[in-house]
């Protein structure tokens, strides 16, 4: 292993600016500081580019040097103790450390490299995003003093695991150290480690200040006040030279390290973490609206709160309080609208030497105005019933419209928790137990982290109503409507009652208990067919709700490249929908195949659901698995290929609300064979834009399967029609208009419920 | 060395460009989980390692979204929750299927616990919920999952073929837990 320096040392001792800026030239603190950092670069200047002297700092001690006090106390030492060591050095660069460190580092004589800033161990933050921002914020601020990044960062404690490697990586830091305890002892000459995210790995070993260093690789050193003139002395010893031999790139993944850990040491004590635990509550205390009364002075609060965590960590109780004070005193101002920036600027000059612009600040987001908020259980690409399909349309509808959406959905396994797909937001969380076997554990399970989620985002944006689908969402929705005072619209794409025909079980009447609390909670209720909205008057106590009837959508889709997996199956008539019992394929068994046989014709039945599995032993008990095939769940492209190369679309219901799936069939231009239910009926009008039979009877099914592929002229026509009502009535854009509409009503009513005697 | 750290940051280099290439939807989302990320939620469960097998749950639950969680499932005892230890090594949780798991009732004014005993190289998730009156335990909050240190360092070699095939293709999906914070910004 080829290291860019020959010895490093750690000098990491405390830094605490009270006691030096109270201190006399002659005092001990100040004699610390200069000689720790003093003997390090006479040490370096000793050293040559071949063997350079690399050293762990603390970042607050450069920062105070590189600070106006610091440099005061620089010069006044120099004028009291001109034999020093560092002396002459300093001289030549007019006291500045900084300057000469600089010179040393251009001379490849030394390398300096950063403790994290709060020296807080990195992989203990009980904290989101705090070691992400510890990193970067030392990053900022060695920035701030040197010009250019660091090299690396030193892990505190030594701690690390494994992702710590991508955020050094993302802070263009070349590569990491790491303890040479994580790599197995007989392997440790043999490689060139590099981290998973590409990043080299340099292992480190403690050494002494003995002169018996028998290590083959660099030593780390602590150094003190008290063994750093030996180390002065004893530099060109302790250099370990570089070995010639060849080395073999190796990739490794480390779990957990730390120093000691191998010893049965511990990398934090409860007591400390208790002790911090006050300084991470601060954290929680400015919002973005404070940092940026702050703005003019970027980075203070930031660095005021690191150096909390850093003086309470290290147990130093006057440093803290009066950390404490400024900070609190900084946000006082800032909350009040009147920030002390005098006050402000005399800290990051003084105090830290230097000045930070906050990140947050300048990759501000857009905001949201008056945004939707939907909620729904599923969600392209996760499908299962046409809700998602629904939701997705009138989501990017909106969207095209110049509305703010954000979706809230259930998550699945490798789904990203957000993204933004054609103008929509879309967030995913829950439920947390997808495993759960138990349906309405697992829907309140989803519910309450749909409403945790929720808070989050309707705390961070500017939301005017929220919009959910079916009873699925109802609980998240109607907490969240309530606590927020939102107005609610709910869609009421089906209920449990028509599709049982009736509640005959305990899990029936809990659903339809859940739906009746929905809608009566809703301000306006959205259904797809006026069937339904009789449904919700008759059997659901809806009779004083605004009911809106606002039908379905459909996508016209560009046709597509007909796939594989179906092109021997042909010709074909296709049928898609959840495998349930309401859905109707079951009457696709009793069908008059003898006669259809001639005409060569099979059926494709797309989907999933409880039933599929006892369908397809149904198919094969009947023999006719040649014939009927479920061919269970298909990709967006096979359902357009399936539906762009059928020779017709049955839908065979029991119970439809709507029937989106026979509107997509009319977009493709094919002849629709549903029953006669719901909102079939509504816009599959007989011989006109496509063929009505009575639900559940085979014998009528069977008869207008064989008209549509007697009179392939009839079933052109059918076809034709079909596709210019659905373009007609049912786009999306038209949708979308009314559904706005309802949106604009409904803010509406909600604003004048407080005004209503 | 250095011509390797140049290499390997040139490899860094190419893999912002990919960043870059990535439409703004991507970064708004990079921003709105950093905008959000130092934020109180008021709903939080953190998992820190304080040695090697003991772990330190902190959580912190706003009165709202305990009384959410109690809307939508009925508790058996509204004052005592379940903090629980899920053992999910090399498996994907999906709330039935952990190795094991650890159950420990707490007071709902607890706010945090440590647990000891943890083995070494397993993956750990915890979860604070509670009992509802038909005994099945209810999630509220989930941590991030944790893995403790190999049992040797040797250890690593079994995972070596994961970690080439993820080094060669850096777009697959992560066979091993990493830092929260490496994961929100990625």
């Amino acid at each position: 292993m080829e290291y860019p320096f020959s010895v490093m040392v750690l000098a990491d001792s405390s830094f605490r600016p009270l006691v030096l800026a109270g201190s006399s030239m002659n005092s001990e603190e100040i004699t610390k500081v200069m000689d720790l950092y003093g003997y390090i670069i006479a040490a370096a200047k000793k050293s040559t580019a071949e063997k350079p002297v690399a050293a762990v700092v603390n970042l607050f001690t450069l920062g105070w040097l590189n600070g106006v006090r610091g440099k005061m106390a620089v010069h006044s030492f120099l004028q009291q103790h001109p034999n020093h060591p560092a002396a002459a050095l300093l001289r030549e660069y007019n006291g500045s450390f900084i300057e000469l460190c600089q010179m040393l580092m251009r001379e490849n004589r030394l390398m300096l490299v950063p403790m994290a800033l709060s020296q807080f161990p990195l992989t203990s933050y009980p904290l989101k995003g705090a070691a992400s921002e510890d990193i970067k914020r030392t990053v900022k601020m060695w920035k701030g003093i040197f010009g250019e990044g660091p090299l690396s960062i030193w892990l505190p404690r030594g701690a690390y695991m494994p992702g710590i490697d991508k955020i050094l990586q993302q802070e263009d830091c070349l590569f990491v150290l790491i303890q040479s305890d994580a790599f197995p002892a007989h392997e440790r000459d043999k490689f060139h480690w590099i981290s998973p995210h590409g990043l080299p790995i340099l292992p480190y070993q403690y050494g002494q200040l003995n002169g018996q260093n028998e290590l083959t690789v660099p030593p780390v050193i602590q150094l003190t006040n008290e063994n750093v003139w030996r180390f002065f002395e004893q530099v060109e010893v302790l250099a370990v030279n570089h070995s010639p031999k060849q080395f073999y790139e190796r990739i490794i993944h480390i779990p957990l390290i730390y120093n000691r850990m191998n010893e049965g040491k511990p990398l934090l004590t409860v007591e400390e973490l208790n002790r911090c635990e006050a300084v991470f509550q601060m954290k929680h205390e400015w919002d973005d609206s404070v940092a940026f009364q702050m703005s003019e002075t970027g980075g203070v609060l930031d660095l005021e709160w690191t150096f909390c965590l850093y003086a309470c960590l290290n147990d130093l109780k006057t440093e803290l309080e009066s950390a404490v004070d400024s900070l609190n005193y900084l946000l006082d101002g800032a909350r009040k609208g009147f920030p002390d920036f005098d006050y402000a600027h005399q800290r990051m000059r003084l105090h830290y030497g230097v000045e930070l612009i906050p990140t947050l600040l300048c990759e501000e987001l857009s905001g949201m105005d008056g945004a939707v908020f939907m909620l729904t259980w599923e969600y392209p690409p996760n499908i299962i019933g046409g809700m998602a399909r629904h939701v997705h349309g009138l989501a990017e509808a909106l969207a095209h419209s110049g509305r703010d959406v954000i979706v809230l959905t259930s998550s699945y396994q490798g789904a990203p928790e957000y993204e933004c797909v054609n103008g929509v937001h879309i967030y995913r969380s829950g439920p947390l137990h997808e495993g759960e076997y138990d349906f309405m554990h697992r829907v309140a399970d989803l519910n309450l982290c749909l409403y945790q989620k929720g808070e989050e985002l309707l705390q961070n944006h500017d939301i005017s109503v929220i919009h959910t689908h079916d009873w699925l969402t109802g609980d998240a929705a109607v907490l969240l409507a309530e606590n927020y005072r939102l107005p609610l619209v709910s869609t009421i794409h089906a209920t449990e009652f028509g599709r049982n025909n009736g509640i005959h079980n305990d899990l029936q009447y809990s659903i339809a208990s859940k739906e009746k609390k929905l809608i009566s909670a809703s301000n306006t209720v959205i259904v797809c067919s006026q069937p339904m909205k009789e449904e919700l008057r008759v059997f659901y106590d809806a009779g004083k709700k605004d009911i809106f009837v606002i039908p379905n959508g459909v996508e016209f889709e560009e046709h597509v490249m007909i796939e594989g997996r179906f092109n021997k199956i042909k010709p074909f008539i296709f049928s898609i929908g959840r495998i349930v019992f309401e859905k109707g394929f079951q009457t696709f068994f009793d069908i008059d195949l003898k006669s259809l046989k001639k005409k060569n014709i099979q059926f494709i039945i797309a989907g999933k659901g409880p039933l599929l599995e006892k369908w397809r032993s149904e198919v094969k008990k009947r023999g006719i698995e040649d014939c009927i095939h479920f061919v269970g769940y298909v990709s967006d492209n096979e359902r357009r290929a399936l539906f762009q190369s059928c020779e017709a679309a049955v839908f065979p219901s029991l119970y439809e609300p709507f029937g989106i799936v026979a509107l997509e069939a009319m977009a493709f231009h094919k002849p629709v064979i549903a029953s006669a239910t719901g909102g079939l009926k509504s816009f599959v009008l007989h011989e006109q834009t496509g063929l009505l039979f009575e639900p559940g009877n085979a014998g009528d099914l069977s008869e207008k399967i064989t008209t549509i592929l007697d009179r392939p002229e009839l079933a052109k026509e059918l076809g034709a029609n079909g596709h210019e009502i659905a373009k007609s009535l049912y786009s999306w854009k038209h949708i979308s208009e009314q559904t706005e509409k309802v949106y604009d009503q409904t803010v509406f009513i909600k604003k004048m419920e407080g005004v209503r005697t | 060395m250095i011509k390797d750290i140049v290499h390997l940051q040139n490899r860094n280099i190419f893999w912002k460009q990919n960043a870059d290439q990535m439409n703004q939807s991507i970064n708004i989302a990079k921003l709105n989980v950093r905008k959000s990320a130092m934020k109180k939620s008021g709903h939080d469960l953190y998992a820190v390692f304080l040695s090697d097998d003991l772990l330190y749950c902190r959580w912190s639950l706003a009165p709202s979204t305990l009384k959410a969680a109690f809307h939508c499932g009925k508790p058996l005892n509204s004052e005592i929750l379940d903090l629980r230890i899920f053992d999910i090594t090399d498996i994907y949780f999906n709330g039935v299927n952990a190795h094991s798991v650890t159950c420990i009732k707490v007071s709902k004014d607890d706010q945090f616990w440590t647990i000891k005993g943890l083995k070494r190289n397993r993956s750990y998730i915890c979860e604070l919920g509670f009992l509802t009156e038909d005994y099945r335990f209810f999630p509220i909050l989930q941590s991030h999952p944790i893995h403790t240190p190999f049992q040797s360092t040797e250890d690593y070699v079994q995972r070596l073929p994961d970690v080439e095939q993820y080094y060669q293709l850096p777009a697959c999906f992560l066979p091993w837990i990493e830092h929260p914070d490496a994961v929100v910004d990625s």
